[in-house]
Formats: C-alpha cells, structure tokens, sequence
C-alpha cells in the first residue's frame, strides 16, 4: 500500500498521474484491488485515487492520479493564490466546449469569451490553460477538453451549476 | 468540416460515396486513385465526427449552446469561477528534485547561449558599423573571382584609355549613371587602376569637377588618398 501511495503521489515527467501499464508494472497485475483499497485508505485525509480513461479506453492508457474527494472551499481555492479572472474563463470555456458537443474552433471560444473578458486575459488563459492540460488545441485549432479537465473537474456538476446560478443571478 | 464546429451531419456520407463509387472505374493513374483515397478518409473522418457528435448529444453534458452563452452572460465572474470550485477535485502530489532533472538543468544551462547571440537568428544584429571593404573581402563574397577581376579591370583600362587619349576626361560621366551598382562597381575599380598607377585623377576644389586620364604605361609616385561619394542619384 505504502509502494502504491509512492507511485501516485511523487510526479514522474510533465504531466500528474501514472499510466495502467507503469502501475502494473510498479505493483503487480491485480493493481486495481490495490487502488480500491488505497483509495478508501486515503479517504481520512480527504483524497481519492482517480481513473481516467485513456483515448482507446484500455486499462493499460489509463491514468491513475489522487485527487481532492471533495472539492475545496471558497476560501481554500483563493487562498492558493488562484485567480477568479483565470478560473471564470476556464469554467466557461469548458461550458461552451460542452455545448458544442466537445469540440469548438479557437477562434470562436475567443469570441464567446470576448463578451466578458478582455482579449489579452483571453490569449494568456487559453494559452496556459492548453499547456497544463485542461484544454487541448489541435493542429486544425480546434479546442478540446483536455485529459485534465477529465481529471479534476465534474463537468456535469460544473455544468448543472452555472445553468442553476444563472437562474439565480436573474431572478434577483 | 473538421477545422469548424459545424454540425457533420450536414454532409450527406452516402451521396458522397455513391459519386466515388461511380468515378472509381473512370480513375486510371495513380494520382487520381491517391486523391481519390484522400476523399475516403476524409469521409471516414466525418463518420468520426458524427459519432462523437451523437455521443455528446447524448450524454447529460449536452446543453443548447445558445443557452449556455446567454447564462454565462447573466453571471458575474465570481460566480462563474465559484461554480468551477464546487466542481474541482485539485489534485494531490509532490514535485521533487530528481537526479533526472538536475541532469537537465545542467545541460540547458551547460548548452545556454550567452544572451548577446540568442536572438540573432530571429532579430539579427544591432547593425554593423561602417568599416571597409577591400579586394580580398570582395573575392570572399563572390562578387569577383580573381579572373573575372583583372579582366573586368583591363576592359576599363582600354574604354578610359580610348576615351581619354591624353586628354581629361569627366570622372562622374566616365563612371556612368545607369545603375547605381555598375557605378560602384567602375568606381571601384577605377580606383584600383588608378592606385596601381595606371590612371591620373585630378580635382578641382572650387568647381567640385572630378577628371581622370588612362596612361599607357604605369607610373609610380606618392600615392594620395581623395575622397569621393559616389550616390544613387544620377
């Protein structure tokens, strides 16, 4: 259990996570039974291990990271030095992604997000956002969710929100 | 259909294929067999589309995009990032110093270029002062070979000498004025004739004239440096 919360805790290359294939390989091939019970190991401290499927949905590409079970407080989030401006583009691109059926050209997200924020915000999220994995951009320019959005993020929740808090916002 | 968010199944698939079914017995060479495969795949590719398309309408994530821009409109910002929190899970891990690492901050560091060439490639110099350019450099360029030069030099030599007779000819006529580089390129080499001895310059002060005489044989003397601009102007 210890070798299995080594594995998934210190990150190995860019990206957060380990693959099916290197848990295999780190912890043997009934892996899976190990990561249930790690996950409900660290429950206490607040964390979960994840799964997120890869491209051909084997075992093998998926990625297994530990994730917050919960999501932070209001307070905990900006206390991390986040900014709302970042946060907000990111939460509506993802939104508008969604709306399009999971794929959108850049171009127009920018000017979705032009009616809100201002372009220079737009580029430097964009931007960011596609290079720590939340977004991903082909080479069509094209906008998709990236694996990490998948990894963190509770799209229908995140979706069911802005839908109910935008009823809200109107009726006051 | 796969660089804009269009809906793909404005593309009727079947039509599509029935017109490379009729034209595939048509197509001999290998070209129109290659474009013709190119056409299949894009099909294939819009198939693709259609799929995830119907995947998305499917799924509960699936909201009128309309919808979704008018309600992103009404909430102010906090709001928006406020409903990205309530459905974030951070994730957990630790960032350490690796052995790895440190062998390739050593390289980048080791294979930095120092910060006056870095950009060169990209913004080129901050200019280059103005300095001389003699024979040798000229070689170098490939504006002359050694041949090319000493012929160039005897065919001016025989125009001034046959123009001149004894006489002084007009340095800027001499020198020509059709284009700018065949005047410096004259000019130059006049000048070199004129330092191996085998031409005269002279001026005169008050009216700026510049003359030049070919001499038949070569004389030596104290040579003496004059300055002449030579401009674009004709």
């Amino acid at each position: 259990m210890r070798r299995a919360f080594q594995v998934l805790i210190l990150q190995r290359g860019r990206n957060p996570g380990v693959k099916g294939w290197e848990m295999k390989r780190h912890l043997g091939r009934d892996y899976r039974k190990i990561v249930e019970v790690l996950s409900e190991d660290v429950a206490p401290m607040g964390l979960e291990v994840y799964e997120v499927k890869g491209a051909d949905g084997t075992d093998d590409s998926s990625r297994f990271l530990l994730r917050f079970r919960e999501p932070p407080t209001i307070s905990e989030a900006e206390t991390s030095g986040i900014r709302i401006d970042d946060l907000a583009v990111l939460a509506a691109t993802i939104a508008f992604v969604n709306s399009k059926s999971g794929r959108v050209a850049r171009r127009e997200v920018e000017q979705f997000l032009r009616e809100k924020f201002p372009r220079w915000r737009i580029d430097y999220s964009l931007d960011r956002y596609v290079k720590r994995g939340y977004l991903e951009q082909d080479d069509r320019g094209m906008v998709h969710i990236g694996w990490r959005t998948h990894a963190e993020v509770d799209e229908k929740t995140l979706m069911t929100l802005i839908l109910s808090r935008a009823q809200e916002g109107a009726k006051k | 259909m796969e660089s804009s968010s269009a809906n793909p199944f404005d593309v009727d698939i079947r039509e599509k294929i029935l017109i490379l079914k009729q034209r595939l017995p048509e197509l001999k060479f290998l070209d129109e067999l290659l474009v013709d495969a190119e056409a299949m795949l894009e099909l294939s590719q819009i198939v693709k589309l259609q799929d995830e398309w119907l995947k998305t309408r499917a799924s509960s994530l699936y909201i009128d995009p309309l919808l979704i821009q008018l309600k992103v409109k009404l909430l102010p910002k906090e709001a928006l990032s406020e409903a990205f929190i309530r459905s974030w899970h951070p994730l957990a891990q630790v960032d350490q110093l690796s052995p790895r690492g440190l062998e390739k901050a050593f390289v980048y560091w080791r294979d930095l270029v120092p910060i006056s060439e870095r950009f060169k490639d990209q913004f080129g110099t901050y200019g280059v002062p103005p300095g001389q350019v003699d024979y040798s450099d000229l070689v170098s360029m490939g504006v002359f070979t050694p041949e090319q030069f000493e012929t160039s030099l005897t065919q001016l030599h025989n125009e001034l000498l046959e123009q001149s007779r004894g006489e002084w000819v007009d340095y800027r006529q001499f020198i020509g004025n059709d284009t700018f580089e065949n005047k410096v390129r004259r000019a130059y080499l006049l000048a070199f004739l004129i330092s191996e001895g085998r031409a005269l310059l002279k001026s005169e002060p008050l009216s700026g004239k510049i003359w030049t005489m070919a001499l038949a044989e070569r004389v030596k003397g104290l040579p003496k440096s004059v300055a002449i601009s030579i401009t674009g102007e004709g």
